[in-house]
């Protein structure tokens, strides 16, 4: 029996709720006010929220400070954590100063590499040295140790154990799709609690690899929570399916886009139905919902697709 | 290990180029030519290629014969310039006529890989070109050296553009 | 073989300045082999330098020679006469080279003209691609004979990362291939899929670079 770690997230799922992560990305600078925001913005539409660690490989606030300001904000943030920046060392300090603010979700991931972050009008940091001490696998089993054993990697001890619902990432759809459930396997077995997926638009092909995942007794064992990113133009449906790898947009989707009379309500109304369907998915245990720069529209997807109020869990 | 000696060329503090300094070849204003690198199967039967006294800019043509396309080096197109020719131009074998098979696209390779290098250099990569021939009289191919010669002459700074003298 | 790359030319250029007599060295091994510091490349160098400076105005002479190696010090002996006539040698070794030159000749200026980068093959003319990081810690048996810590780059030891392309390619670079995607596939085909699902533990990196400078003695070969 994993010991609780006093997460609002695990709560929820434990209680057999359908939860509903959000995401929050920090700024690019030390504004707390532009943090104080968006958590304003978003408070209580989700059980948890995500806070970035240097997504794209773009220097933004710290996740492991803005995750702080949600929680001075009353929000319950879920600390994203790259190994791409960050040796073992840095990453266990890290998680036990971030167990010591009150932190208690944590989501490894390997992170992208920083060519990413010179993109666009961007110029980013891509002569930068990376890291890739460990991978995402690895940094959820340092993550177990660091709670179920005080121990840390190198096998030093810690006092106390470090409370923490350990998450990690799945791209079901990406190449090699027909590896993807093994990943999947691996990252349960080597200590998620609960997973978030790549955006799903193609339902059908989701739901078929969410089945994979049950047959292989990985849905009993970790709570998946479905990806939604909603939709504002058939650019964007076309730009994802064209480059991010894992994202397959059904082309009825991008036709809806392109001839919507209201782009933003036909893009409210898309992720609406795509919560519907995939909360009746065997094996998703809820969702995790995004909005590209544009975060003011998550409050009425989540009230329309009546996810809220979040339910109070003891 | 092989050790060579290379030439010293002057340049005045101005700029210009003082060949008269050069300390090897025929130095000098007798190294302004064009250099004419043709594949000996390029011509007809029974042609040859002497030297031509002028091109349009009173420049000698010099023609060398080459076994092959593909034995023209990168480094011999450098060195003929460095040496202070004023264009080279190379010719070679239409593709299916070139009986190495490939030696007409190594050439073809290496002068594009010789213009990107002067490019990079600040040099004018006019200065070397290729053309395909096969069947070519001696004359024909003579032509392509005085083509050379105005490609590169339009584009120089303070030089008439020539036309016939 | 190692791998390195010539410097770009207006580099080159910008460090031979002040000098006059310049001995250009190139090497017949890793450097030849890549095509960017044997006699073909130095041979080309050479005039391209005259020319370049030429239009800077700046009188130069540049001496050639060519070495078998330039990491072993009986060949970098073979030099001594012709540095002495240089203020300066322009090497177009890797990294290893250029320094035996300015250990041996200590008193005059050696300069690199490549930039070494990488261990890799020849997949064929004209294609050089990674294959070694040098970790110190081989697995590569245990991947099907593909590295990962040199070939992935996030250097991911369960990997496939979410990133990897539709047509298998890698998201940082979409000319090298997943090479996750390559040994799940060779996996696959040998029906062993179910072995990359054996969680690997971080690495030991202490044994590569990483661990500090590298100086290896073996007794039993001494004198």
């Amino acid at each position: 029996m994993k010991p609780y770690s006093g997460s609002n997230l695990e709560k929820v799922l434990a209680a057999g709720h359908f939860a509903v992560t959000a995401e929050v990305g920090p700024p690019r600078g030390p504004d707390r006010e532009a943090m104080k925001n968006k958590a304003v913005l978003v408070k209580g539409i989700a059980d948890a929220y995500n806070v970035t660690d240097n997504q794209t490989a773009v220097v933004r606030m710290s996740s492991i400070a803005a995750s702080k300001l949600l929680i001075d904000e009353g929000l319950e943030p879920v600390m994203q954590m790259v190994c791409r920046d960050r040796n073992r060392i840095a990453l266990q300090s890290d998680l036990l100063g971030a167990s010591a603010l009150g932190i208690r979700n944590c989501l490894c991931l390997s992170g992208d590499h920083q060519v990413a972050g010179a993109s666009g009008k961007l110029k980013g940091h891509p002569g930068a040295k990376n890291v890739y001490d460990v991978d995402s696998v690895q940094l959820l089993s340092i993550l177990r140790g660091l709670r179920d054993e005080g121990l840390q990697q190198g096998g030093d001890s810690i006092e106390p154990n470090a409370p923490l619902f350990i998450g990690a990432a799945w791209t079901p759809l990406a190449t090699p799709e027909e590896f993807r459930t093994l990943r999947l396997a691996k990252k349960v077995d080597a200590g998620a609690d609960f997973i978030q997926t790549q955006a799903v638009y193609d339902v059908d092909r989701f739901a078929r690899a969410v089945r994979r995942a049950e047959d292989m007794g990985l849905t009993e064992r970790v709570a998946v929570l479905a990806g939604i990113i909603v939709p504002t133009s058939a650019g964007m449906l076309r730009y994802m399916d064209a480059n991010v790898p894992g994202v397959e947009v059904p082309s009825a989707l991008i036709e809806r886009m392109q001839t919507a009379a209201d782009r933003k309500a036909e893009g409210i109304k898309i992720a609406l139905e795509l919560v519907e369907a995939v909360r009746a998915i065997p094996g998703i245990s809820g969702v995790h919902l995004q909005a590209i720069e544009a975060e003011h529209l998550l409050p009425e997807v989540a009230e329309a697709a009546g996810l809220l109020p979040r339910p109070l869990v003891a | 290990m092989t050790g060579r000696s290379r030439w010293a060329v002057g340049v005045r503090a101005d700029g210009q180029r003082e060949e008269a300094v050069a300390k090897e070849g025929s130095g000098g204003e007798q190294n302004r030519r064009v250099v004419l690198l043709y594949c000996h199967r390029v011509l007809r039967q029974g042609e040859s290629v002497g030297a031509a006294a002028d091109s349009s800019f009173g420049l000698p043509i010099q023609p060398v014969a080459v076994a092959c396309g593909s034995s023209v080096e990168v480094s011999h197109i450098l060195k003929i310039l460095a040496d202070g020719a004023a264009a080279v131009e190379v010719v070679t074998c239409a593709d299916d006529c070139c009986s190495s098979l490939l030696g007409s696209r190594r050439a073809q390779r290496r002068v594009e890989y010789a213009r990107q290098l002067l490019g990079q250099a600040g040099v004018d990569p006019a200065r070397v070109g290729h053309t395909l021939a096969s069947d070519a009289t001696s004359a024909e191919v003579l032509e392509l050296a005085v083509s050379r010669a105005k490609a590169v002459f339009s584009e120089m700074p303070g030089v008439p553009k020539g036309e016939d003298q | 073989m190692i791998f390195a790359e010539r410097k770009p030319l207006e580099e080159i250029v910008h460090s031979l300045n002040g000098y006059r007599r310049v001995l250009l060295v190139g090497c017949a091994t890793c450097a030849a082999e890549c095509a960017a510091g044997g006699e073909r490349e130095v041979e080309t160098l050479a005039p391209l330098l005259q020319l370049a400076l030429e239009n800077s105005g700046r009188p130069i002479e540049i001496a050639t020679a060519m070495l078998e190696k330039q990491c072993e010090w009986e060949f970098v002996e073979e030099i001594a006469e012709r540095v002495r006539g240089a203020d300066a040698v322009l090497s177009l070794a890797c990294g290893i080279g250029v320094q035996a030159l300015a250990e041996r000749y200590a008193d005059i200026p050696v300069i690199p003209g490549v930039n070494t980068s990488a261990l890799t093959m020849r997949e064929e003319l004209g294609v050089w691609a990674s294959r070694c990081a040098a970790c110190g810690d081989c697995l590569v048996g245990e991947t099907f004979g593909l590295c990962p810590i040199a070939r992935c780059a996030k250097s991911l030891l369960n990997g496939p990362c979410g990133g990897t392309r539709k047509d298998g390619k890698c998201e940082v670079d979409p000319e090298i291939d997943c090479v996750w995607n390559l040994i799940v596939e060779r996996a696959a085909s040998r029906g062993q899929l179910d072995t990359l699902r054996q969680n690997r533990s971080p690495k030991d990196w202490s044994n590569s670079g990483h661990g500090g400078p590298k100086r290896v003695v073996r007794q039993e070969m001494r004198l």
